[in-house]
C-alpha cells in the first residue's frame, strides 16, 4: 500500500509533519482547557450574583459566546483583539506594539467559547447540589467560602464531570478550526500534505482516525475520573 | 502575580519599535502559491517570492524571519504587526494602496484561463464563457475582473489556489482563472498535464505591478526595500533568481483586462 | 459599518437563504435519517446496534470540518467512480455536499436523543397499551412518541442551534452563506465590521430559535409525562 508509504517519517512523508500538527492540536486544547474550566465557575459565579450588573453581563456573555459560531468567533477574536492591544498600548507607549502569537488567540478565542458553554454546567452542577447541603454548612459555623469549597463544590464534580467531558471532546473538535487562521495544526499540515500529494480521501481519512483515537483515549480518562468522583454518592439524596 | 506572569507569556511578542532599524524583519507570505511561495517536504517556505526576499535582506544587512498565513488575513496581519513585510505575490491595487504601502514592482503578474484538455474550450472571452463556472482564488484582483467582465459566469472562490485546482480535476469547475506563472507551473507537473491555457493573459485594471508591502507608517522600511530591489535588479541577482523559475521574462506588462475583455 | 449591510443586502438575503435552508434541510432530514439508526441502537439484534453504535461513534468523535472536507474534496477524488454510478451530479454540487454532511452528523446526534428520550419512557405505559391490544407499531406511533418528542423538545432545539452554528463551516468549501458573504465581503474592504453583520445575523436567528422552542415547550407541558419514576 504504497498509500502508507506517505506517513513515514522524515523527508520522503509527511508523518513527523502529522505529528507535529497534532502536537500543536493537544498543546491548544490542553492549554484552553484549564483557562476555560476556571473561567466557567467565574462566569457561573458571575450569573448568580447579587449584583445585577455582574449578572447581566454573565449572561450576555454567555448567550454571545453560545450563539455565534466557533469560526467566526475565532476570526473575529483574531483581528479585533490584536487592534484593541495596539490601541491600548498606543495609549501608553506610542512606538511600541505587541503582536499577539496566534496560538494566543486561538487558546483565547476558544476560552471565551468553552467558558460561556461550562459556565451552563457548573450553573445545573451547582442547582443539583441540594440547597441542604450549604443551609447545613452555615448551620455548623462555616462561613460561605468554606462551605462552597469544602461541601457543595466536591459534590458537584459528580454532576459536572459528564457534562465536562463532553466540552473537552468538543473542544478537541473545535481546534480544528483554527487551521482556517494561521495556526499550523493538524488541519494545516494535512491541507499541506493534500496539496503536494493530491490524495484528499487518504489524508482525511487518517484525520479521522487520529481524532477517533484521541475521543476514545479521553473517554478511558473520563470514565476514571467519574469513577472517582461518584465514590461517595451514599450521603446525597 | 501569576496572572502577570501569564499575561506575559500568552502575550509572547515581538514588540517592535517602528522607527529604530530592526535586525530581523519578518516576511509575511502565504505559502500555497507555487512557485512564488510553497512549502517544501520539511514543511519550510520556499520560492520565487522566498528567494527575492533574502536575497532583499542580504542587500540591507539584515536577516530575514518567515511567517506564513492565510492570504484572506494576509493584509489585516500585516497591520496588526505580526511580521513587517507581505512578498506573497500580492499586486499593487489602489485599494489596497489605502491600507498598506508598496514598493516598486519585483514582476508584473498576470492571468490566464485554464481548462481540460477535452473540454472543447478554444477561447476565453466572456462570451464563450457564459454559463459556465470559473473558479478562483478569494481576495484576489481576479475576482474583481470576473465580477467585472464575465457577469454571465458563475464564480466559485476558494481559500486557497490548489483547492479551485482539486476542483478543476473533478469537473466542479469549467475553468480556473489564476496567475499563468503558478497555472504553468502547476501544469508542468504530472496532475496538471490534464490541462491548458485558454485566451490569452491579461492583468486587472488596477494591477500596477507585484509589489511587497509594508504598513503606512514604515517609511524606512519601505525606502531600504526599494533601495535594496533597484541595486539588486541592477547587479543581476534578480535575474539569477528569475532564470532559476522562469525562462521567459516576467517583467513585462501583460494587457489589462479591459484591453482584452471588453 | 451599516453601509455594507445597506449596500450589499441581496449577498446578506443570499447568505442567510443558504444558511437557513441548510440547517432546516440538515435537522429535518437528519431527523428522519435518525430514526432507523436510533432502532438499529436499541435493537435486540447486536449486529444491527454495534453497527449503529460505531457509526453515532464515529461521527462524534471526528470533526465536522474534516467530515465536510472528507465528502467534498475526498470523494471528489473518486469523481470518475461516482460519474460511472450515476451521482456525480450530487456530489458537484457543493451546497449538496454541505447538506449531505450535515445530514450525517445531525442523525448521528439526533439518534442518541431519541434513544435517551425513548429508553426514558416509564415501561408501564409502554406495558399498558400493549396490554390494551395495541400493536407495537400503534404503541410506538400513540404512546412512545408523544411522550418522547416533549421530553425530547429541549435537545432538539439545542440542535437546531448547534447545526446552524456548524452550517458557517460550508463558507470553506465555496458555499456564499452568512458567513461566506462574510469572508468575501471582507476581502474587498478589509473591514472587520462585516464579520460584526454576521454575528448579529447568528444571534438573532438563535434568539429566534430559542423564543419559538420556548413556546412550543410550554405548549407541550401536558406531554411530560406525569407519572413515577
Amino acid at each position: 500500500m504504497e498509500l502508507l508509504s506517505l506517513l513515514a517519517y522524515g523527508d520522503t512523508g509527511w508523518g513527523d509533519e502529522l505529528l507535529r500538527g497534532l502536537g500543536v492540536t493537544l498543546a491548544l486544547a490542553f492549554t484552553t482547557a484549564p483557562l476555560a474550566l476556571l473561567f466557567s465557575f467565574l462566569i457561573a459565579w458571575g450569573k448568580a450574583s447579587k449584583n445585577p450588573v455582574l449578572r447581566i453581563f454573565s449572561n450576555g456573555y454567555t448567550t454571545i459566546f453560545r450563539s455565534l459560531p466557533e469560526l467566526l468567533t475565532l476570526i473575529i477574536i483574531y483581528y479585533q483583539l490584536q487592534s484593541i492591544i495596539n490601541a491600548a498600548i498606543h495609549l501608553v507607549l506610542p512606538s511600541v506594539s505587541i503582536s499577539l502569537n496566534p496560538f494566543a488567540a486561538g487558546v483565547l478565542a476558544l476560552t471565551l467559547v468553552f467558558s460561556a458553554l461550562g459556565s451552563e454546567v457548573v450553573r445545573s452542577a451547582h442547582q443539583a447540589v441540594s440547597k441542604g447541603q450549604a443551609e447545613a454548612a452555615a448551620a455548623l459555623g462555616l462561613n460561605r467560602r468554606q462551605s462552597f469549597f469544602k461541601i457543595v463544590l466536591p459534590q458537584m464534580w459528580r454532576h459536572c464531570v459528564p457534562a465536562f467531558g463532553n466540552l473537552w471532546l468538543i473542544l478537541l473538535k473545535d481546534t480544528a478550526l483554527v487551521s482556517i487562521i494561521a495556526i499550523s495544526d493538524l488541519v494545516r499540515y494535512a491541507n499541506m500534505a493534500i496539496a503536494t500529494t493530491k490524495e484528499p480521501f487518504f489524508f482525511y481519512s487518517v484525520l479521522a482516525v487520529i481524532f477517533i483515537v484521541l475521543a476514545f483515549l479521553s473517554s478511558l480518562v473520563q470514565a476514571q475520573i467519574e469513577r472517582r468522583t461518584s465514590a461517595n454518592l451514599q450521603g446525597d439524596r | 502575580m501569576k496572572n502577570l506572569s501569564g499575561l506575559a507569556v500568552i502575550l509572547s511578542a515581538t514588540i517592535a519599535t517602528g522607527a529604530i532599524a530592526q535586525d530581523t524583519v519578518r516576511m509575511g507570505t502565504e505559502g500555497y502559491y507555487p512557485p512564488f511561495n510553497y512549502f517544501d517536504a520539511a514543511g519550510k517556505v520556499i520560492g520565487f517570492d522566498v528567494d527575492i526576499g533574502n536575497a532583499l535582506c542580504a542587500e540591507m544587512k539584515v536577516t530575514c524571519e518567515w511567517v506564513t498565513t492565510d492570504w484572506a488575513g494576509i493584509i489585516p496581519a500585516l497591520n496588526s504587526n505580526k511580521f513587517d513585510t507581505i512578498i506573497a505575490s500580492m499586486s499593487i491595487t489602489d485599494e489596497r494602496s489605502e491600507v498598506v504601502t508598496f514598493t516598486d514592482p519585483y514582476y508584473f503578474n498576470g492571468a490566464r484561463f485554464i481548462a481540460p484538455k477535452d473540454s472543447g474550450m478554444t477561447a476565453a472571452m466572456p462570451a464563450d464563457l457564459a454559463g459556465k463556472i470559473i473558479g478562483t482564488q478569494e481576495s484576489t484582483l481576479e475576482v474583481e475582473v470576473l465580477q467585472q467582465y464575465f457577469p454571465d459566469s458563475e464564480l466559485k472562490l476558494y481559500p486557497k489556489l490548489d483547492d479551485a485546482l482539486l476542483d478543476l480535476g473533478t469537473g466542479r469547475v469549467d475553468t480556473v482563472y489564476a496567475s499563468q506563472f503558478v497555472l504553468g507551473a502547476w501544469m508542468a507537473k504530472d496532475d496538471g498535464a490534464c490541462c491548458g491555457f485558454v485566451g490569452e493573459t491579461s492583468r486587472s485594471d488596477g494591477n500596477k505591478g507585484t509589489g511587497i508591502a509594508v504598513r503606512q507608517d514604515d517609511a524606512e522600511l519601505l525606502a531600504n526595500l526599494n533601495t535594496a530591489l533597484a541595486t539588486i535588479i541592477a547587479n543581476g541577482t534578480y535575474e539569477e533568481i528569475r532564470s532559476k523559475y522562469f525562462e521567459f521574462d516576467i517583467m513585462t506588462e501583460p494587457k489589462t483586462a479591459s484591453e482584452l475583455f471588453q | 459599518m451599516l453601509s455594507h449591510l445597506t449596500d450589499n443586502v441581496d449577498l446578506w438575503i443570499e447568505g442567510l437563504t443558504n444558511t437557513v435552508s441548510l440547517t432546516l434541510l440538515g435537522v429535518i432530514f437528519g431527523f428522519f435519517a435518525a430514526l432507523p439508526i436510533a432502532a438499529a441502537r436499541l435493537s435486540k439484534n447486536s449486529i444491527l446496534s454495534r453497527i449503529a453504535y460505531t457509526y453515532v461513534y464515529l461521527v462524534r468523535g471526528t470533526p465536522l470540518l474534516v467530515q465536510i472536507f472528507l465528502i467534498y474534496y475526498g470523494l471528489g477524488q473518486f469523481h470518475s467512480e461516482l460519474k460511472g454510478l450515476g451521482l456525480w451530479w450530487f456530489f458537484r454540487d457543493a451546497f449538496n455536499c454541505g447538506l449531505l454532511a450535515f445530514v450525517l452528523n445531525s442523525a448521528a446526534y439526533q439518534a442518541e436523543i431519541l434513544r435517551g428520550g425513548i429508553l426514558a419512557v416509564p415501561k408501564g405505559a409502554i406495558e399498558a397499551g400493549t396490554a390494551l391490544g395495541l400493536t407495537k407499531l400503534q404503541v410506538f406511533r400513540k404512546i412512545i412518541l408523544p411522550i418522547t418528542i416533549g421530553r425530547m423538545l429541549p435537545a432538539f432545539g439545542n440542535e437546531l442551534v448547534l447545526l446552524l452554528k456548524a452550517s458557517s463551516l460550508v463558507s470553506i468549501i465555496t458555499v456564499r452563506d452568512v458567513m461566506g458573504q462574510a469572508r468575501f465581503l471582507f476581502a474587498q474592504s478589509f473591514d472587520l465590521s462585516v464579520y460584526y453583520i454576521a454575528a448579529l445575523n447568528y444571534l438573532v436567528i438563535v434568539l429566534l430559535i430559542e423564543a419559538l422552542w420556548r413556546k412550543l415547550e410550554g405548549r407541550n407541558q401536558w406531554l411530560h409525562y406525569a407519572g413515577g419514576r
